[in-house]
This record gives structure tokens, C-alpha cells and sequence, in this order.
């Protein structure tokens, strides 16, 4: 069994935002603004094969002519892209850290502090974890044991030069550098991210964990994730994500890209507690992230799990692109928002093959002066015979000023398709509250069951230390909601 | 790259035509127009980004030119004859001009209702300039202000409170030349606690002339406190003709609104149903049936604004679709703050009965009150294989059962209409 007190987060449990302390860490920043000498600079400080400095070259060119969107259900303060510093990694000592030891003391205390089990000792929680502290990725652990497997699990700079066939073969293929504006940037400037690549027939016997943290002051974090899963292989990968409180608000661009051949399966897990703000929205982390799957094999299948409980604006769509035969896309969502947080999230399900299926799960809860907006596509493509969607998006609403809005779009060019959606809104009642009360719990036990009612569906799809925090972390930001 | 609407053939061609044509319209009016010809000059076509159009692009529309016609002699063609309802009070409205001498309601109007043309409806519209220029948040803002710019022959309907007029108004809009722009308006108030039951049918007879028209009729209604009406829209439209129409609906505190839109489709068609509950306890039912078939489209935008407490609002929309039939359904229901102990719920259900066929649908619903009850669904599917088979180990052929299944989709539908001739003309088709 694993030990609750040694999983990355848990002392999300109590407080405002527990992660609201910044590091003193020597970093080894660069000037803020952007321009092609900077990805050059990048491409250089991560000594990458030239068709990675080509290709952000490209995607940077082709960002230069874009136009920043702003079809959401909301507005944000406009952001000076040359008013960010796009590289900020705490200072190596020598040549860089060969073991977990060379790291920073002060980062590994960082991590420590947030529960990261990084030292040697403490991965007997199983799980094993690729930590990015600002810009870059500061240690892996289980990486040996991994090995012995074909497994391969480290950060995207590394993979880039120890394994530069498998990473050109991939990057890109499912988030091309021209996709949107914000998957453009990063392509430009991404700094680090994960890359895992499990081969055929294996089974990844340790859930895999990327924990990402936004440590100095005005940078913005462009981390890149690729995950293929070769033919009949699986892989279950969980991401956490937080960030010190500060005034200003930081962009968090990021790309993930998964990958899933024939008969392989990919669960992607995210517990996203960014810094949101404070209660009149000063401040807080703008998430701005582009995650798409390709089930590009047959009888693939590609799971997204979210909870959704931080970041001032929360914006993104992790997707499926149904290409294989008999493939399965799925998607669960809780998403939070509290005081002046905003959220229009959702998802896109393409179907592409024969006989594909998907999923779409979600729940929304809105309280204070937030706006929660699910936005999702299904689109049946007159290829996609025999295809089958089922949708189902629910919001709570908890007090008078808040909204929740849904959008969802259904396409379907395809008669042999079957899709259903269904939504509902409602709120926690002051009866239901009532009356567990008056069986004997206390308010916020009431509370936190009917919460965990509506939820149930999302929350049992999650590794179990997951779903633990996700129940306490959502009780810890609606303390005091209901009235 | 965008393009303005003043460089397209489509707007010079109708406001070529219109020039020094309408001398007795209103000064009011005439002020009106003014400001709107400068808004349509700088007017930006909707590129295939744009969210409302997505669907149901335009292009095809701006290259075309159209006509506005004069008034016609009143001679009712006989081709028109079978679709005049018996025992209903008929109104025609030919090629966008009230034609009076053949409809079979009296200008003094029967029973408590009084319909209103010419001079005596541009009084109406301006006693009731805020629904007149009123653009709703679902409006597609240019055919509004097109229509206010061009509409030719206003009629206002007006139901005196307390008046429960039990027969039938039908408005019969037909296009009966090619190449013609027409621009129907329609005011209906019902006053407090009366009601009334009104049809439009929208009749475009491109099949026996040729040629493409395009209708883009606006209908305000209005109701009073406690009032009702029954409305109905029977479409019968050609391939080659384009109908882009708006209904709005204001709604005061009680009454209660029903309606049922029946269509075939057209080449480019769209309705733009607007619904504002404005009082407490406001009700309002929006049903709609596409069944389309060859190559028509119908593009459905209904809008629910809950503003006040216990409004409740229902909608069922079915589309049916044969050969390479496209459908569009965006439903919006938005519950505003006050409008705590709403109800709404809203279905969208499609049938898709070829391979060409395509299905485009968004509900959505947008709430801002927490003490609400909103649900909404919308399903696509083909017929049920056991169903199917069921019928015919009864001996039903594969045809028929089809036949009986699809019946079967619609009636549910049909059957919410509560009169018995709107009930009748919807059915025929």
C-alpha cells in the first residue's frame, strides 16, 4: 500500500493555496522578450539535433503571422509575449546533475515540500516521477528499473539527444507546430517536458508522474509532453501542476502529444492545482495547454482524466483523434471554479475509423464569481462507419454570482453513427444539506457527499491516490460555499 | 480578408430597385432608415469563421441580385387555391404586399382582433418602436436590419384583452416570381388575457416560375400579461429558393406561448426563433420538425431568455434526413440572474436515413441563477434494426415499416399542437 503522506500533493488538503511559497533558487535565466535569436538560445542551452532548432524556427515564423484567438467564453488582460522570459532553470553546478544528488538543495527541498518523492528512499510509492521546475526537468526517478524494460521516461531534452530518431518520428505528428497560436509558441520556445516511450507488448508496471512547478518570477512555462505507445503496449501517466502566488499573471503554454499504435492503450491523468488568483482575481496562472491523442492504431485507446481545480483561466480541450479501427476515446472532467476563476474547457472526439467509440464525461462547479463553460466537439467523419459517442456534461452552480455554460458541438456526416448527449444544471440544494445535517453529519461532511455524488463517475476513473486528493482538494476550495 | 456587404451585387441590386419607391412611409421611419443604410454601407460579410454561420454559409447569396417588386393586381392565382385554409381566416401576402382584396379577414377585423396595413401599421410600429428596433441577442442582425430597410407592406394584428378569438388567422407569404426579394412584417399584440391562434405558411412557387427568391419576413409578437397564442409555420419552399426568417417573442408575466415550425427545407434556409420571458410565470413551448429531403438544408436558431422568477420554457425539434439532406439545430437557453426557479429543458432528436445526409447541433445553455431546473439533450441516430425487423415478422414490408417508423418519429412532434387546423395543415406537409 501506498503511503498518502508521501504522494506529491496531498498537503493540498488544508488552506488557502498551500503552494503559494517561492524557492530561493540560483537560476540561470535569459533576458525576457522574443525574438529567433532567443529559440536559438533555447535550442542551444538544450544542445539539441539541428531539425529541432529548424523546426522551432519554423513554428516560430509561422507564429509571427498568427492572430491570438479570443473566441472563449470570456476575456483576459492581453498578454506581451515579449514581456516573458522564456528560459529560467535553476543553475547547474559543474556540467549539469549526473545523479538526483547534484540537484539543487533548495529545488529538492522545493519538491520535498510539495510532497515529490525524488529521493532515493521514497520510491517506494511506485510511482515514478519526471519533476519540471520551471523550465526545465530536474530529475527522474525509477529511470533504471524502466530501462531494464525498453521503457524509456525522461525528460523531452534528453530524449532529444539520446534518442533523436524516436523524437523527430513523433513530435508533431498530433499537435502540428502550426495547430494554434498558443501550440505555435510553444513549439518555438518549449523549454522541457516529458517523453516516455513504452514498446510493444509492454505493460508499464509503475504509474509514470510528471510534476511541474512555476518557480521564478515573470517566466512562462512552455513544457512539451510526448507519450507513444507502441503496438499492445499500456501506460497509465499522471501529471500535477503548481505554482508560488505572485501578482501578475503567468502563461502556462503547454503541448501534450499521445500517441497509441495498434492495440495500445494510454491513460493520461491530470491533477492541475495552478495558482488561481486571489479572491478578486489578482494574479494567478493563465493555462493555456493543447493536448490532443491520436489513437492512431487499431483497437487503440486513449483515457483522459482532469480535475480541473486551479489557474485564474483554464483553457483547453484535451482531444481524440479516432483514426484506428475500433478505437476508444474517453474523457472525464471535473472542473472547479471558485472567487473569479474562469474555465471554458471541454473536448474534441474526431472520428476518423470504423467503429470507433467515445466517451465524454463531465462536471462542472461554479461558485462565487466564477464561469465554468464546458465546450466540446464530437465529429463524425462520413469514414467513421458505425461510430458511437455518448455525452454527458453536468454543472452545479453553488451561490448567485457565478454562471455555467455549455457548448457542445455535434457534427455528424455519417448515418450509421449513434450519439447521444445529454446535460443537466442544478445546485447543491440548502435541503440536501439540510437534511444530512439533521442525520448527524457536519456541514462540510454534507457537503463534501453530495459533491462526491456528482463527481462519483470522474473520480473512480482516476489511480486511486488521485482520486484521495481530488476529493480533498475539491472540499478544501468550496469550504464555506454554501450558505 | 474581408469583404463589405455595399460591394456585393446582392444589396445594389434591391436597393437599386427601391429608390423613391416607398414616398409614404413615416418620417420616424424615414430617420430609421438612414442610420441604417450607413450601418449596411460599412457592413462586413461573415467570413466561415464566423460562429453563426458555420453552418449555413452565405456565399452563394451575395453573388446573386434580386428584385423588390411592386404591388400586384389582386387576382388570386389558382395555383394557390389548395393551400388557403377552409374555415380559416386567410390573409394573403403576395411577394411582400398585403393583398386585402382577396383575404377573407375583414379590415375591421373580427371578433376583437383588428388587423392593421399601410399607414394605420407603421402607427402600431411606432407606438411600439422598442420591439420594432429591437435586435435580440439572437438575431442575425443583418436580415433585421435589411428587412427594416426594405419592408414594404407592414400589417399589425391586435387582439383586445379579455378576447379569446377561437378561429384561426392564416398568413399566406407567397413568392410567386423569380429573381424577387420580399420583406414581410408582421406585428402581433394580444392583449391582456386574451389569446389568439395564428398560421403562417411561407409558400415560394420557384417550381412554377424558375429562378431563385428569397423571403426574409420578420414577425414580432407581443404578449400581454396572461395572454396566449398558438402559432404555427407551415414552409414550403423550393430548393432554389432562400428563406432567412426571425420571430421574436416578448413575453409579460402568465402568458404563455406555443409553436410549432414545420419544414421541407430550402436552399438556404434559416429560422430565428426568439423567445424573452419577461414576466413571472411566463411558459413558452418551441417545437419545430425538419424533414428534408434531395438537397435541401434547414438551419434552426432558437433562443430562450428566462429574465424573471418561475418562467418555464419546453422545446422538441426533430429532423428527419434523406438523400444529401442537411440539417442545423443551435439552441440557446439563458437563464438570467432574477430568473431563479426556471425550468427549461430542450431536446434536439435526429434521423438519419441516408449516407449523405448531414447533421450539424449545438444546444446550449447558459445560467447565471442557481436555483434552476435545466436539462438538454439531442440525439443522432438511424432507424432501429429490431424495430425494422419487428414489423416485418409481422408481415409489414421493409418500406412500410420504414414509413411507419418515421410516422411515428413525427407524430410525437405533430401531436403537441393543440388547434386542429394547424394540426391538419403541418400534417399535410
Amino acid at each position: 500500500m501506498k503511503d498518502a503522506s508521501e504522494y506529491p500533493s496531498d498537503n493540498k488538503l488544508t488552506g488557502d493555496y498551500k503552494y503559494g511559497f517561492s524557492s530561493e533558487v540560483d537560476s540561470d535565466t535569459i533576458p525576457k522578450g522574443l525574438n529567433e535569436d532567443v529559440v536559438r538560445l533555447i535550442s542551444l542551452k538544450k544542445g539539441e539535433p539541428p531539425f529541432m532548432l529548424e523546426w522551432r524556427l519554423k513554428a516560430f515564423r509561422h507564429w509571427q503571422g498568427m492572430k491570438e484567438p479570443h473566441w472563449p467564453n470570456f476575456e483576459y488582460r492581453p498578454i506581451d509575449y515579449q514581456d516573458i522570459r522564456y528560459y529560467s532553470a535553476p543553475r547547474k553546478k559543474g556540467d549539469g546533475p549526473a545523479s538526483l544528488a547534484e540537484v539543487d538543495a533548495e529545488v529538492v527541498k522545493t519538491f520535498e515540500k510539495l510532497g515529490i518523492p525524488l529521493s532515493e528512499q521514497k520510491r517506494l510509492t511506485g510511482v515514478a516521477v519526471d519533476a519540471v521546475f520551471d523550465s526545465v526537468s530536474v530529475g527522474t526517478t525509477h529511470q533504471a528499473e524502466l530501462e531494464k524494460m525498453g521503457i524509456i521516461f525522461c525528460p523531452i531534452s534528453e530524449a532529444l539527444q539520446k534518442h533523436p530518431d524516436l523524437v523527430a518520428k513523433y513530435i508533431g505528428t498530433v499537435v502540428p507546430y502550426q495547430d494554434n497560436f498558443f501550440a505555435s509558441l510553444n513549439s518555438a520556445v518549449f523549454t522541457d517536458g516529458s517523453f516516455c516511450y513504452i514498446p510493444p507488448g509492454v505493460r508499464c508496471p509503475v504509474e509514470l508522474s510528471t510534476y511541474f512547478r512555476i518557480n521564478a518570477k515573470e517566466t512562462g512555462q512552455f513544457e512539451r509532453t510526448l507519450i507513444v505507445a507502441d503496438k499492445g503496449a499500456y501506460v497509465s501517466y499522471l501529471e500535477g501542476c503548481t505554482a508560488p502566488v505572485r501578482d501578475e499573471n503567468q502563461l502556462h503554454a503547454a503541448v501534450v502529444e499521445l500517441i497509441a499504435l495498434d492495440d495500445a492503450e494510454i491513460k493520461y491523468s491530470t491533477v492541475q492545482n495552478w495558482y488561481a488568483g486571489d479572491k478578486e482575481g489578482r494574479g494567478g496562472i493563465y493555462n493555456f495547454v493543447t493536448k490532443r491523442g491520436k489513437c492512431a492504431g487499431r483497437n487503440s485507446r486513449i483515457s483522459w482524466t482532469q480535475v480541473e481545480a486551479g489557474s485564474a483561466i483554464t483553457w483547453k480541450y484535451p482531444s481524440c483523434i479516432l483514426q484506428g479501427d475500433n478505437s476508444v476515446g474517453e474523457f472525464y472532467s471535473v472542473a472547479l471554479t471558485n472567487n473569479r476563476m474562469l474555465a471554458d474547457t471541454g473536448t474534441k472526439m474526431i472520428h476518423i475509423g470504423k467503429n470507433t467509440t467515445s466517451t465524454i464525461i463531465s462536471k462542472g462547479i461554479s461558485s462565487d464569481y466564477a464561469h465554468n463553460s464546458y465546450r466540446g466537439l464530437v465529429k463524425i467523419l462520413p469514414s467513421a462507419d458505425n461510430a458511437r459517442n455518448f455525452s454527458q456534461c453536468d454543472s452545479m452552480l453553488i451561490g448567485n454570482n457565478c454562471s455555467a455554460n455549455t457548448f457542445p458541438y455535434i457534427e455528424v456526416e455519417n448515418n450509421s453513427a449513434t450519439t447521444e448527449h445529454e446535460a443537466t444544471t442544478s445546485r447543491i440544494s440548502a435541503d440536501q444539506i439540510f437534511y444530512l445535517q439533521s442525520r448527524g453529519l457536519e456541514k462540510e461532511e454534507a457537503i463534501s457527499l453530495v459533491i462526491n455524488g456528482f463527481c462519483k463517475e470522474v473520480f473512480k476513473t482516476l489511480p486511486l491516490e488521485f482520486a484521495v486528493e481530488a476529493v480533498k482538494l475539491l472540499e478544501m476550495k468550496l469550504e464555506g460555499s454554501v450558505g | 480578408m474581408t469583404q463589405l456587404l455595399a460591394s456585393t451585387p446582392f444589396l445594389a441590386s434591391f436597393k437599386a430597385s427601391e429608390s423613391g419607391a416607398f414616398e409614404d412611409i413615416p418620417l420616424w421611419l424615414k430617420e430609421a432608415r438612414r442610420i441604417d443604410a450607413c450601418w449596411l454601407d460599412s457592413f462586413e460579410l461573415p467570413s466561415f469563421r464566423d460562429e453563426e454561420w458555420k453552418y449555413t454559409p452565405l456565399t452563394s447569396l451575395w453573388r446573386r441580385s434580386f428584385d423588390l417588386v411592386e404591388r400586384l393586381d389582386g387576382v388570386i392565382p389558382e395555383q394557390l387555391k389548395p393551400f388557403l385554409i377552409d374555415g380559416a381566416r386567410n390573409v394573403l401576402v403576395l411577394n411582400g404586399h398585403y393583398a386585402g382584396e382577396v383575404s377573407s379577414l375583414p379590415a375591421e377585423g373580427f371578433a376583437g382582433v383588428t388587423l392593421l396595413s399601410g399607414g394605420a401599421a407603421y402607427d402600431v410600429f411606432k407606438d411600439g418602436r422598442q420591439y420594432f428596433s429591437a435586435v435580440t441577442r439572437n438575431d442575425a442582425e443583418l436580415f433585421c436590419r435589411l428587412n427594416r430597410q426594405f419592408l414594404q407592406d407592414p400589417l399589425a394584428i391586435l387582439v383586445k384583452p379579455g378576447t379569446t378569438a377561437q378561429g384561426l388567422v392564416h398568413i399566406l407569404n407567397v413568392v410567386t416570381s423569380p429573381g424577387v426579394v420580399v420583406f414581410p412584417r408582421i406585428f402581433i399584440r394580444v392583449g391582456q388575457g386574451a389569446a389568439l391562434n395564428v398560421l403562417q405558411s411561407y409558400l415560394s412557387l420557384s417550381s412554377l416560375t424558375g429562378g431563385p427568391q428569397l423571403n426574409v419576413p420578420v414577425t414580432d409578437i407581443v404578449l400581454e400579461a396572461g395572454g396566449g397564442l398558438e402559432y404555427g409555420e407551415r414552409h414550403l419552399q423550393s430548393v432554389g429558393s432562400s428563406y432567412i426568417g426571425a420571430v421574436r417573442v416578448w413575453q409579460k408575466s402568465d402568458s404563455s406561448f406555443k409553436s410549432m415550425m414545420s419544414t421541407t427545407g430550402a436552399g438556404i434556409f434559416r429560422s430565428n426563433i426568439s423567445v424573452m420571458l419577461e414576466g413571472a410565470g411566463a411558459s413558452a413551448q418551441i417545437n419545430g420538425l425538419h424533414d428534408l429531403h434531395a438537397e435541401a438544408h434547414a438551419d434552426s436558431h432558437t433562443f430562450l431568455e428566462h429574465l424573471a422568477p418561475d418562467t418555464k420554457s419546453d422545446q422538441l425539434y426533430k429532423c428527419i434526413l434523406y438523400d444529401a439532406a442537411h440539417s442545423v439545430f443551435n439552441g440557446r437557453v439563458f437563464v438570467r440572474r432574477d430568473a431563479q426557479k426556471t425550468s427549461s429543458y430542450q431536446l434536439n432528436k435526429n434521423l438519419l436515413l441516408s449516407r449523405e445526409c448531414r447533421v450539424d447541433t449545438k444546444p446550449q445553455l447558459e445560467i447565471m441563477a442557481d436555483d434552476v431546473k435545466c436539462t438538454h439533450g439531442a440525439t443522432i441516430s438511424q432507424l432501429d434494426e429490431e424495430q425494422l425487423f419487428y414489423l416485418q415478422t409481422r408481415a409489414v414490408g421493409r418500406e412500410d415499416s420504414v414509413g411507419m417508423l418515421v410516422r411515428g418519429f413525427m407524430d410525437d412532434v405533430l401531436s403537441t399542437v393543440s388547434h386542429p387546423l394547424i394540426r391538419k395543415a403541418l400534417m399535410k406537409g
